[in-house]
Formats: structure tokens, sequence, C-alpha cells
């Protein structure tokens, strides 16, 4: 054989090991690897799909939220979760499947308020085995909204007729100007989720529901206050957070790590590319009109919490 | 070992591993030797040779990269074929270059030395290791690779010097002048998007 395929094996053998090497030595240096408390940060309004992209704010989704917490649970390694959570809550059907992932997760869970965590942000909490925030974190809320917005005068300016047929008789409810009748059966409505998100508070921080009851007019609380009325169990943040994730899973030597979902792949950000686009010249066309009636729309009789 | 001689290459046709030592080892001589003659079966699979070898390096080194293309099969797919296009367009555009400026020479020729040029590529996966190495290995990774960089670079030239039989200084212009449209289009781009 001939001096250069000598060196052409020996080159390819030089090539081969290498990639071996790094393999081997890459193979344990993924982040979720290292560490043995999983910190999993939850942004924004919580809903069953995600976020507006005019805001571009991610949001909070029970699909991402059951992602991360399957990400933490597949992890031998991880031996307890601090949820980071900064939230002004969001829809009551989606914070209701969150909280029941956070209570069914079989390892503890402990949440660490950021700057507000009221309304479906508190309703997410309570099911944590321990709740920590700061003296200044912003929760509470305690409490239902919604609103009913009436288009027919818009539509009319705008030489639309719209004609509403329904079958039932308060079908119209979302289409037709709130009648007296019909505003007690939205009140009423929320009344019923006014008394679920009590029962929860209840039963998740262990309270008393007259107590709860007393404390659930809307009102929110610092986080000082919160631990006074039983909602906090600690001040401080995400360090104390994981100290108390360290304390419940029995780990002697914390180190935290954070769970991310992995990057989407680039044809799903080329997939969303129209319609971003769409709603970019919305805006731009539109103003900031757009946004505040798009997100009227988005809240028309939907109970948030 | 023989001295680099145009004769010793032309004794006999050049086989792959010949070809493949030879661009490292004798580069001058081999790309005059392979610019002779139709090389595009030697280049072409020593050319997705390098990128298996490059692909592979980036996707076990760099595993965000990997997710962002789907997943480390997806992204040596999307990495090899993106490569290929590349050089295809780079080959395209230094030819048409090089016949608006009156240059002789046959495409698939520098197609062939283009492709060769990227030969040392491989030597990314060894460099990969320094990355391993505490204190200077980052430094070390980080000068291997722009190295290597330079070394392809000027294999590049040398292949459009060779293809069109030009000095040195025109085939660095023919070769520099598409990378710099391809930019200056990008920075068009870039602006039009931020200026809408």
């Amino acid at each position: 054989m001939s001096n250069k395929k000598w060196i052409f094996w020996a080159l390819c053998l030089l090539v081969f090991v290498s990639l071996a090497v790094t393999a081997l030595l890459f193979r344990d240096r993924t982040p979720a690897a290292r560490g043995n408390i999983g910190v999993i940060t939850l942004t924004g309004a919580i809903a069953e799909t995600g976020g507006d992209a005019l805001q571009a704010v991610d949001g909070i989704t029970p699909y991402k939220v059951r992602k991360l917490l399957q990400q933490a649970e597949d992890n031998g390694q991880i031996a307890a979760v601090v949820l980071r959570l900064n939230s002004p809550g969001g829809s009551v059907g989606a914070s209701q499947e969150i909280a029941a992932l956070i209570r069914d997760f079989p390892r503890p869970v402990v949440v660490s308020m950021a700057d507000t965590a009221t309304s479906g942000g508190l309703y997410i909490s309570v099911f944590a085995d321990r709740v920590v925030a700061q003296a200044g974190t912003i929760t509470g809320s305690i409490g239902v909204i919604t609103s009913h917005i009436y288009l027919g005068e818009l539509f009319e300016r705008l030489g639309i007729t719209a004609e509403i047929v329904t079958a039932g008789e308060h079908k119209g409810l979302f289409a037709e100007p709130l009648t007296p009748e019909r505003r007690e059966l939205l009140q009423d409505l929320l009344d019923d989720l006014h008394t679920q998100f009590i029962g929860s508070v209840a039963e998740g921080r262990k309270l008393a529901p007259e107590k709860v009851r007393e404390m659930a007019t809307g009102e929110v609380f610092t986080g000082a206050r919160a631990q006074a009325l039983g909602l906090v169990d600690r001040l401080g943040g995400l360090p104390e957070a994981v100290e108390e994730a360290a304390q419940l899973a029995g780990v002697a030597d914390p180190q935290p790590v954070d769970i991310t979902l992995p990057v989407p792949p680039w044809w799903e950000a080329l997939g969303r590319f129209p319609a971003s686009v769409l709603d970019r010249l919305t805006f731009a066309l539109l103003g900031k009109d757009a946004l505040f009636l798009q997100q009227q729309l988005d809240n028309h009789l939907v109970p948030k919490w | 070992m023989q001295p680099e001689t145009d004769e010793n290459l032309s004794q006999k046709e050049l086989g792959f591993a010949e070809t493949v030592i030879g661009i490292i080892t004798s580069p001058a001589a081999t790309v005059r030797e392979v610019s002779r003659g139709n090389a595009l079966r030697l280049a072409v699979p020593a050319f997705f040779l390098a990128l298996l070898v490059t692909n592979t390096t980036a996707v076990l080194t760099e595993p965000e990269l990997a997710q962002l293309l789907g997943g480390p099969g997806a992204a040596l797919v999307v990495l090899t074929a993106f490569s290929f296009l590349y050089l295809l367009s780079q080959s395209g555009l230094c030819y048409s270059l090089a016949r608006l400026f009156g240059c002789r020479g046959s495409f698939a020729t520098l197609l062939s030395l283009l492709a060769l040029a990227n030969v040392p590529s491989v030597f990314s996966a060894p460099l990969a290791l320094f990355r391993f190495v505490p204190g200077a290995g980052g430094f070390l990774h980080g000068l291997g690779t722009f190295l290597l960089a330079v070394w392809v670079i000027a294999l590049g030239v040398l292949a459009v010097r060779e293809t069109f039989q030009l000095p040195t200084g025109r085939a660095v212009i023919i070769f520099f002048l598409p990378l710099f449209l391809v930019l200056l289009l990008v920075v068009v781009l870039v602006l039009a998007a931020a200026l809408t």
C-alpha cells in the first residue's frame, strides 16, 4: 500500500475515534442530567392555547406545563420541582387543568411567586406542596371576571346588518345586548365559578372555607399579607424555594437545573410565519385599536380567574 | 516521500485516497492534476464524506442546533442539503463572474475543485476534542477552527485560479465577490425588513 493510502486510513481512524470520543463526552452534557431540583419558569396569562402574537408573550398553557412536568418526571435525577411563576391569571378551565397536573405530580412541587401570581396564578399555586413569595409579590384576587361585548352598533355604523338566529332561549347571550334576566344568568355562572375557586383554595391550602370566603373579594394582597392569610408558606425568592424543594425531597446538596421545552424545529416557525405577518399587518394598519379589540373579543363572555 | 511534482502525480490516474490526501498534503499539485480531467466522481463523494464528518461533529457538539433543526437526523440532512446547495451556488456564481470577466474554464472542473477544497474540514472532528481541554482548550479550538477556515478558503482560491488559469489576485476577487454579493443581499433584506 502506498504512503498516501496509509495516511488516508490513518486520517479515517483519527476522524472516527474523534467522533466517538466527542459523542461519549457530550452525551452527559445535557443540562437536565446535572441537577436534582428542576426549575420550570411559567410566565404570562393562563390559556388553553398559546400566546398572543401581537404581544409576543408565550403564555402558560396546560400543554406546556404537562410537557415540562413530564420532562421532569422522566428525569430520574430530578427529586423535586420549583415552579417560578409570574402570571396575572387567565381562563378557568386551563387553570383547573394545570392545578390538577401540579396536584398529581408524583414528586414535591414548590411554587416560587415572582412579581405577580394573582387569580388563576394563585389558583394553580394552591395545590403545590409549598408556596414561596417575596414580601412585595402581588397575589390574591380570588374572584371571577368576564365581559360582554355587543358589536351591534359598530356593525350599524359600518353598514353591516347582522341577523342573529338562535334556537334555545338564551343562546343569543353571546351576540345580543344583555337583558336583566340574562345578566342574572351570567352572574349565577360567575358565582358558581367563584365558589369553585374558594373551595379549591380551601382544599389546597387546608384553610377553612369560611376564612377563604372572607378573603375572596377579588382584592389583591402583598406576599407578606398573603403569608399572614395562609396563602403563602414562606417569604423569599427562588433560592428559598429551591431550599424548600430540597427539604421536601430529602436532598442534601440541591442543584437547581432549568427545565425547558426543546426549541421548536425550524419548519414550525416557518409554518407560523404567515399568521405572524398577518397579525403584524393588522397591527400596522389598525394600530393599537386592533390589539385592544382583539383582547376584548378574546375575553367576550369567557370567565377569567 | 517523493517531492511534489506534476510528473509524479500524472504518472497514473489519481484514486480516491490519493486525491483526499493529496489535497491535504500537496494541494497545488493535486488541484493542478485534478483540473486536467473530469474529477467529479472523486470530488463529490469526498465532499459528502467531509460534510458527514463536519455535520456529525456539529450535531454532537451543538445539541441546541440539532434540536432547532428537528433532531440529530434531520439536522444532518438539512445541513448537508444546505452545504451542497451552497457549493452549487458558489460554483455557479464564481463561474458566471469568471465568464463575465472573459476567463475560460470548465464548470465541472470548478465544481470538483471547490468540492475538494472542503476536504480539510474533516479536521473539525479532532479539533472538537480541544473543547474538553481545561484552560486553553476553548482558545485552541477557536484558533484551530479559524486556521481550518483559512485553509479551506485558500484551497477555494487555488481552485478558481487553476480552473481559469488566472493570476492569484484575480482568483481572490472572483472567489470572494459571490460571498460579498450574498452578504450585501442579506444586509439589504435585513434593512428592508427593519424599515417595513
